[in-house]
């Protein structure tokens, strides 16, 4: 049985259409699609290191478009660290950010200390753009977080964003060991895949 | 009951439709029921040679004698027995076009009128029947346009009818049959049907009933216990869901060519697992409690494990051991009279004899039966989650007082379902909790079992339910199982012909929990933070439904003595 407690927990936030799932999917599956379906609440499970264990990154990808607060607030308190994302090409998206933000800070309190990243997603669509990226990083100062841009349909800082946030997580040393350990983390899989089937 | 026996006393006939096995004395009254109703479906009439056996001369009904209204109830009730909805109503249609003189006419100048009154008042009790469920049907729906149409076409023409369309009218505006052309479907709000969603959402709010064309969300997991949610129809197939899945992963788009293709299983918190079938619908509300959805590939499908235990193991911190055993069971019957509510008579009938002829939903029917055992897991979870023995001894009487409670407001539900959950075999083996019990309690909870035992069919709860006066909660798997009963025990159709005594007994028993349900139940409670706090706990319980889990606990507080 999977341990609950070990799990790192990193929760997308962001307006409708901006990006969220597409990063995810990205991240996890590497895929990209143009076709926009809305996402209600998803999770993604990937096998990472956590002080020198294996422990399991899960991925919760939230809704846009939908209205549930109090889904919004579980996922906050439940989650250890967040991403907020919005289009370049929308100032609106960067403004609706500021309640969620907002709700961040009030349930978790001293938000110092948990991994926050602020996310300029579309940094392709350059014609479209309608946050320059001075803003962004303005925002992440005011807000005492990290800051990046990417674009899930180049394949842009993806990786990074969320290697990027693990690293700023202090209370544990968690990693996605990307480079150069990829076999060892591989055998760890197969390793948790066969005990699976004993099961 | 009375006038129809007096009824028939006046009808000396013969046999025209067989009864099923163990006829005897009832048979005489069996024989003229059938023949009462039945002359269309016994003879083909001459003038419709196409006309099918079971076909449309249950028309020939002239309320509105007393017992005859019984006998138009038991026909609308169960005609889905041996004819679907919509052909039962293009009869009556056709019924009434024939009494217009078109195509042909048939009758006599003066039968015209009582024949269309015939054909109103049995399309009045239909609507008044299928109230709330036709919206689902579509087909049926557009039969009673047409036939509401024809009928207000006639509407100047006779006068006597206008009390009988007067209520035509607000039964087609309530059952929501919009006559205009192109109304736009109301706009339906998603509803929390799933543990995960039921938890945060509205639980507080009053329940109201299912439909198929409901949405809903559901989570489906991935072996890795990834999961997607996606929105659903309530009644969408396992097609449906798997193609959902598919689109939300990518699988068609980039991966098209290896697509391998997805099988959605159902995987207990036991690790028992159910492949469904692609055509099956309905699939939400037929769930375990702690069952979740899975999509996988026939290569994973082995490797599938079930989901954590959600409950977190903190003895004693529970809201049961604050609260008075008196809310509680009040709280509960409070909920389980509004799931009560909500299950349309018709889901009882349909839930029986559902696959045999066109599926109807029976979503309300199985979320109550799905209550009912997570009510039978919670008492147990509580009481093997309580590690001290002196509470624990303290909460078992608590439970039993709990259905006390719930049998004096006449829950037999939330009756059934404690003291079934305390005869959980991980709990009754609880010894040293069991003799600390003190012994008036002891003695109140043997009372408890004896009028549970099932016995003789159940004879003491029987006549425990005779006693009562609505409104009631019955014991709902037990009515169930008679219907079952009734159902197996004879033949719906037998040479052609129906059988009306059975089709009756069945409608009996609908009508008894129309008669439940015939007065409302009202409970004094405050609105009380606490009391709403209370009333959240009992609505949204969460349980251990695994028994191999329940017994693990229940030897760790009490190992066996050997």
């Amino acid at each position: 049985m999977p341990e609950q407690s070990n799990d790192y927990r990193v929760v997308v936030f962001g307006a409708g259409g901006v990006g969220k799932s597409s990063l995810v999917l990205r991240f996890v599956k590497g895929t990209f699609r143009e076709s926009y379906i809305p996402t209600i609440e998803d999770t993604y499970r990937q096998v990472i290191s956590c002080d020198k264990s294996i422990c399991t990154l899960q991925i919760t990808d939230t809704t846009g478009s939908h209205q549930f607060p109090a889904m919004q607030r579980l996922s906050i308190s439940k989650g250890h660290a967040f991403i907020l994302v919005y289009s370049v090409t929308s100032r609106q998206s960067l403004e609706e950010l500021k309640p969620i933000y907002e709700q961040i800070c009030q349930i978790k309190g001293d938000v110092e200390n948990i991994p926050i990243m602020l996310v300029g997603n579309k940094s392709d669509e350059s014609q479209n753009r309608e946050v320059e990226s001075s803003e962004g990083d303005a925002m992440a100062k005011k807000w005492k977080c990290a800051f990046m841009e990417t674009s899930a349909k180049l394949n842009h800082n993806v990786k990074e964003l969320f290697q990027e946030l693990l690293n700023l997580e202090k209370r544990r040393t968690v990693s996605l060991q990307i480079d150069g350990k990829k076999s060892k983390q591989q055998k760890r899989k197969e390793k948790l895949k066969g005990k699976c089937v004993v099961m | 009951m009375k006038p129809l026996e007096r009824f028939l006393k006046k009808q000396g006939s013969h046999l025209a439709a067989r009864a099923g096995p163990g006829a005897g004395g009832p048979l005489q009254r069996r024989q003229s029921v059938s023949r009462i109703l039945l002359p269309a479906f016994l003879k083909e009439p001459p003038e419709q040679p196409a006309m099918e056996a079971a076909d449309g001369r249950w028309l020939e009904l002239r309320p509105p004698d007393a017992a005859l209204q019984v006998l138009l109830d038991d026909i609308i009730l169960t005609h889905s027995l041996f004819q679907p909805t919509d052909r039962f109503l293009q009869q009556l249609h056709h019924h009434f076009l024939m009494a217009s003189g078109s195509p042909a006419p048939c009758w006599e100048e003066g039968e015209v009128l009582p024949r269309k009154q015939a054909v109103l008042t049995v399309l009045l009790h239909f609507l008044e029947t299928f109230k709330g469920i036709l919206q689902e049907d579509e087909s049926a729906g557009k039969v009673i346009k047409d036939l509401y149409l024809l009928i207000m076409k006639d509407a100047s023409l006779y006068h006597e009818l206008e009390d009988e369309i007067l209520k035509l009218h607000q039964l087609v505006e309530t059952v929501e049959l919009k006559v205009t052309e192109e109304t736009q479907p109301p706009n339906k709000q998603v509803k929390p049907l799933f543990r995960h969603f039921r938890r945060i959402d509205s639980c507080l709010q009053t329940r109201v009933a299912f439909r198929g064309s409901d949405e809903i969300f559901c989570r489906v997991y991935m072996p890795d216990h990834s999961y997607v949610t996606i929105r659903s129809r309530l009644s969408a197939s396992v097609q449906d869901i798997l193609s959902s899945v598919t689109e939300k992963l990518q699988y068609s788009e980039e991966q098209g060519t290896r697509e391998e293709a997805l099988i959605l299983v159902a995987v207990a918190s036991s690790g028992e697992k159910a492949v469904l079938q692609p055509s099956e619908e309905c699939v939400f509300t037929t769930l375990g409690i702690n069952s979740h959805l899975f999509a996988c590939t026939k290569e994973t499908f082995e490797s599938l494990v079930p989901l954590p235990e959600e409950i977190q193991v903190s003895p004693g911190d529970t809201e049961i051991h604050r609260v008075e055993a008196e809310d509680i069971a009040n709280h509960l019957t409070a909920f389980h009279w509004e799931l009560f509510r909500c299950i349309h008579e018709l889901e009882f009938v349909d839930y029986v004899f559902h696959g045999e002829r066109g599926r109807r939903e029976t979503a309300n029917l199985e979320l109550m039966l799905q209550r009912c055992s997570e009510v039978q897991h919670w008492v147990a979870t509580e009481i093997l989650l309580c590690e001290a023995l002196g509470k624990r001894a303290h909460l078992l009487k608590k439970f039993v007082k709990i259905a006390a409670i719930c049998k004096q407001n006449q829950d037999m539900l939330s009756f059934y379902a404690v003291v079934i959950g305390l005869n959980n075999a991980a709990v009754s083996r609880l010894r040293l909790t069991w003799e600390k019990l003190p012994g008036k309690f002891k003695n109140l909870f043997r009372k408890f079992e004896n009028l549970t035992d099932p016995c003789r069919n159940h004879k003491t709860y029987r006549e425990v339910l005779t006693k009562m006066k609505p409104p009631i909660i019955p014991f709902v798997p037990l009515i169930l199982k008679d219907l079952t009963f009734l159902h197996e025990g004879s033949k719906t159709l037998l040479d052609g012909l129906v059988n009306i005594e059975k089709l009756h007994s069945i409608a009996e028993k609908v009508r008894t929990i129309r008669k439940y349900r015939s007065r409302p139940l009202c409970l004094e409670m405050e609105s009380s933070p606490s009391q709403l706090q209370t009333k959240a706990y009992v609505r949204q319980f969460q349980v251990i439904d695994n028994q191999n889990l329940l017994f693990e606990l229940s030897y760790k507080l009490e190992p066996s003595s050997q």
